[in-house]
């Protein structure tokens, strides 16, 4: 394993070599449907100010960060290319968070659109900034007849019920989910991508990220290798001490005796359990994101209305652009 | 045995020993009994209650033939085809029987704590804190216009205030406007369960969500009790896999001797060392 | 524990948020600063308006106070002081939304109680002891400042920079990221496991576990703490000026304060 990390680091040497021929310096984003509303704002969500705060000037940050690392020539290609390449280099830690940021970023900003539930002519004025009183106020409960702007897309919604139950249970856990976050994060519904001979599409998720966390699981087996890497570090040193080495051999040959006879179903401990979890081939493929990040609500909500925010945010998911971005969806084994 | 009345003469017997000198200084208390002298008549007096003959006397008011006769009970039966109650004691109808007995105190509140706790059982294992403050929340008194409360934890009893709320506003709606709907016990008390649920789903995902987003930020945490447990499980389940190994080793052993004839005396000696390594096993067989 | 206590007690004396008691039970409130109605009249001068100072102030200390409030009334923390709260549950797991909470409020008064009411007429300087050990730490205050600052640009999402003294008196330049709390190695927090990490992190990591396992006790004791998070700056300053908000913050640094957290041999 120690090799393969040594191999990763090669060929991920190489595709940057590939990506530093593109040389292209970064700029913000385009995202059509929010950029033709830059001057009055996304109706309902966010006022003109507002959307300068959560997207423009953060867009800018870091590009700006992107820019300033790939004087070398290293950071060209596209966000994902970046994303894909450095997950595992430390070195170049700046630029994945850059680059993983602002891919999340535009991602959940290009999930909404103006709310449409009322006569599109009419304004759809921010809710009233919220207080430590709403703190006390009791919920409003969801009833699965009063919420609004759910999918149409048959397909998305039947894969949601299936996943989730129905569409409110689905909407109280992504939200609450979204508003636990309590620094930088995003709140995904992602598809789980199994790979068996075909990949295989069954089941959706919702899973959080925190700062510039990815949803693929890339990550979680770059820290599984990081850690195959440090413990055989530390057994190696310790095996430099002879007689630590004796006292590790005839150990060894105790458990091999013991692992002779008995089949080892045994997970001795919660990490072992952890690292077999992790183990398992699967991938998510991120369907919606919501931005839970202070950033993305503080102008038009202020400290309390994170709780108003994503309301709206559910109210401005344009479903349609959410069920393009499916994969094709599995059939489930007959058991 | 007589009933014991020493200990209420605690204030006199103390008085006299102070007097004759037997107690040369008034102990702390001394004052305190003094000012609120324990109670000595210990005989409970019988309540006559009223209300119970109040409400069956009330049936003398119907003007209603049938339903007189409806309300009949033990003590005042109403005869319709002569007009007359009866209200003479005879057998099985005597006036001790219930009248003297102490009125059942019955709320609505705790009917719909113990509906709440049947349906979640598990509620009762959210901790509670036993001991008072120097002053105690009047739960009653408190705004349950939102089921959140700044003075009180979310629990079962917030359930149970926040349902009482609900019938109370809607009964004050209903009769300035006549047109709101009524609405029913049940129906209020779902709203309020409904709305526990909510917060108590929004409390729990904030629970892990803090926990994922602290470790993923670099935080450490004490194990679990649940790791704790995983880890005494296995510390079990390797002792008992270690111990399992040696005695069927131990058996096969045993075995194995005793089918070998000629090479009895070699696989003794291997019995013996195989005893040596297993100083429980040789414990317990002895 | 007890020992612990007995060396932070200044800490705890001078920098708890206070509690006001009503009917028996604790419902943690917004302490009042020095210069809260300056401030809350004029915002702090060249660092916050008006507006931004009460985000960063009163609604978001009282945003956390009531969470606060609200997820220990009625258990055993609910007597506690937000500094009380977060010895206690430093390390559970299952409670790390109250130590946000209750470490938050402490991070945020820390902040601003170490700073001038006007920037603009800010006479306040280190003491010599204070140079003397950043003179030997970091060469030159000079070099400090850059550090310090560059730090805090460097941070990848919200959190705090904090000057710190460890157990041996030496001065060390710490980022947590979000809650991270300089009093327990286990919740500095300083190691972003969303980005890539690289060995000598990981390996941080595992002795920071090993030491909580075995007991180990931090003594660090934090100097001077600056606010890295959103609800500080991101509304008068917007996401993408997070270096000129360091540099105002700098100049706004009551240095008075900071000299008499230095620890000095009597």
């Amino acid at each position: 394993m120690l090799r393969s990390l040594q191999i990763g680091t090669k060929s991920s040497r190489s595709v940057l070599n590939s990506i530093a021929s593109q040389r292209s310096l970064h700029t913000v984003p385009k995202i059509e449907t929010i950029d033709e509303l830059k001057d009055t704002g996304l109706k309902g969500l966010y006022s003109a100010k507002g959307l300068e705060s959560a997207w423009y000037s953060r867009a800018q940050s870091y590009v700006n960060n992107l820019n300033k690392e790939s004087t070398d020539g290293v950071a060209g290609g596209s966000l994902e290319d970046i994303i894909s390449t450095f997950y595992k280099e430390p070195i170049k830690r700046s630029l994945y968070e850059n680059a993983s940021l602002l891919y999340n970023t535009k991602f959940a900003l290009e999930c909404l659109a103006p709310i449409n539930t009322f006569n599109s002519s009419e304004e759809v004025a921010l809710p009233p900034k919220a207080t430590v009183k709403d703190l006390l106020a009791g919920p409003v409960l969801n009833r699965n007849s009063a919420i609004s702007n759910v999918p149409t897309n048959n397909n998305l919604k039947d894969w949601l019920v299936d996943s989730f139950g129905s569409i409110v249970e689905f909407k109280t856990l992504l939200l609450n989910s979204a508003m636990a976050i309590k620094g930088d994060g995003f709140a995904w519904l992602v598809v789980e991508k199994l790979v068996r001979r075909a990949d295989v599409y069954e089941t959706m998720f919702v899973l959080n990220t925190y700062n510039c966390g990815q949803p693929n699981s890339n990550a979680s087996k770059y820290l599984d290798d990081l850690k195959l890497f440090h413990h055989t570090k530390e057994q190696e040193n310790k095996l430099k001490d002879p007689e630590a080495k004796l006292a590790y051999e005839e150990e060894q040959k105790k458990k091999n005796k013991l692992e002779y006879s008995f089949q080892n179903t045994l997970i001795e401990t919660v990490d072992e359990a952890k690292s077999i979890h992790h183990a398992t081939k699967r991938q998510f493929v991120p369907i919606l994101a919501i931005d839970a990040s202070p950033k993305a609500y503080l102008h038009d909500y202020g400290v309390f209305g994170k709780k108003q925010y994503l309301e709206r945010v559910w109210e401005s998911i344009d479903w349609d652009k959410i069920a393009a971005r499916l994969p094709q969806r599995s059939e489930k084994l007959q058991l | 045995m007589k009933f014991q009345t020493k200990a209420l003469d605690v204030l006199e017997t103390t008085s006299h020993f102070l007097k004759s000198g037997a107690v040369e200084s008034t102990p702390a208390w001394y004052t305190v009994v003094g000012a609120n002298p324990p109670f000595k008549n210990q005989i409970k007096v019988p309540t006559f209650n009223y209300q119970k003959v109040a409400k069956e006397q009330e049936s003398f008011l119907d003007t209603d033939k049938e339903s007189k006769a409806k309300k009949s009970t033990k003590r005042f039966q109403y005869n319709a085809n002569t007009g007359f109650y009866k209200t003479r004691i005879t057998k099985g109808n005597s006036v001790e029987t219930d009248v003297y007995k102490p009125i059942k105190l019955k709320f609505l509140q705790d009917e719909l704590r113990n509906l709440f706790y049947y349906q979640h059982p598990w509620e009762l294992a959210d901790g509670k804190i036993l001991v008072e403050g120097n002053s105690v929340v009047d739960y009653e008194k408190l705004d349950w216009s939102s089921i959140i409360q700044l003075n009180k934890k979310l629990d079962g009893e917030s359930v149970v205030q926040r349902t009482l709320y609900i019938l109370k506003d809607n009964k004050k709606q209903v009769k300035q406007n006549p047109s709101i709907e009524k609405i029913s016990l049940e129906k209020a008390y779902n709203q309020a369960r409904f709305e526990y649920y909510q917060i108590k789903m929004a409390r729990e995902a904030e629970v892990q969500v803090a926990q994922e987003e602290a470790t993923f930020s670099g935080a450490v945490f004490k194990p679990s009790s649940i790791e704790v447990g995983f880890e005494k499980e296995s510390q079990v389940l390797s002792k008992w896999k270690e111990d399992a190994l040696a005695e069927t080793k131990r058996i096969e052993a045993l075995r194995s001797g005793n089918s070998a004839g000629p090479e009895a005396g070699e696989s003794e000696g291997a019995l013996d060392d195989v005893f040596d390594d297993i100083p429980e096993a040789q414990e317990e067989s002895k | 524990m007890m020992s612990w206590k007995s060396l932070s007690q200044s800490i705890l004396k001078s920098h708890i948020t206070s509690v006001s008691k009503r009917s028996c039970r604790s419902i943690h409130t917004v302490p009042t600063l020095a210069n809260d109605s300056l401030w809350t009249n004029k915002g702090i001068p060249q660092l916050l308006t008006s507006q931004g100072y009460k985000l960063a102030w009163n609604d978001y200390q009282s945003y956390c106070a009531t969470q606060l409030s609200l997820l220990t009334v009625g258990t055993d923390l609910e007597h506690q002081t937000p500094f009380q709260i977060m010895l206690t549950t430093q390390g559970l797991a299952h409670q790390a939304s109250i130590f946000h909470y209750a470490s938050q409020l402490h991070n945020n008064h820390f902040f601003f109680s170490a700073l001038v009411n006007d920037p603009n007429t800010n006479t306040s300087v280190p003491n010599r002891e204070l140079v003397r050990k950043i003179e030997s730490t970091f060469q030159s205050f000079e070099q400090f400042k850059k550090e310090f600052l560059a730090k805090a640009e460097s941070l990848n999402g919200n959190g705090w920079v904090y000057l710190i003294e460890n157990a041996d008196k030496g001065l060390e330049i710490r980022v947590f990221n979000n809650e991270g709390s300089p009093y327990f190695y286990n919740r500095n927090q300083d190691v972003n496991l969303s980005s890539p990490i690289n060995l000598a992190e990981y390996e941080k990591l595992q002795k920071y576990q090993s030491n909580l396992n075995s007991k180990v006790k931090d003594w660090s004791l934090p100097l001077l703490g600056v606010s890295v998070w959103d609800y500080t700056y991101v509304y008068d300053y917007g996401a993408d000026k997070k270096k000129e908000y360091l540099e105002n913050v700098w100049k706004a640094i009551n240095w008075d304060v900071v000299n008499k957290r230095v620890f000095v041999l009597n």
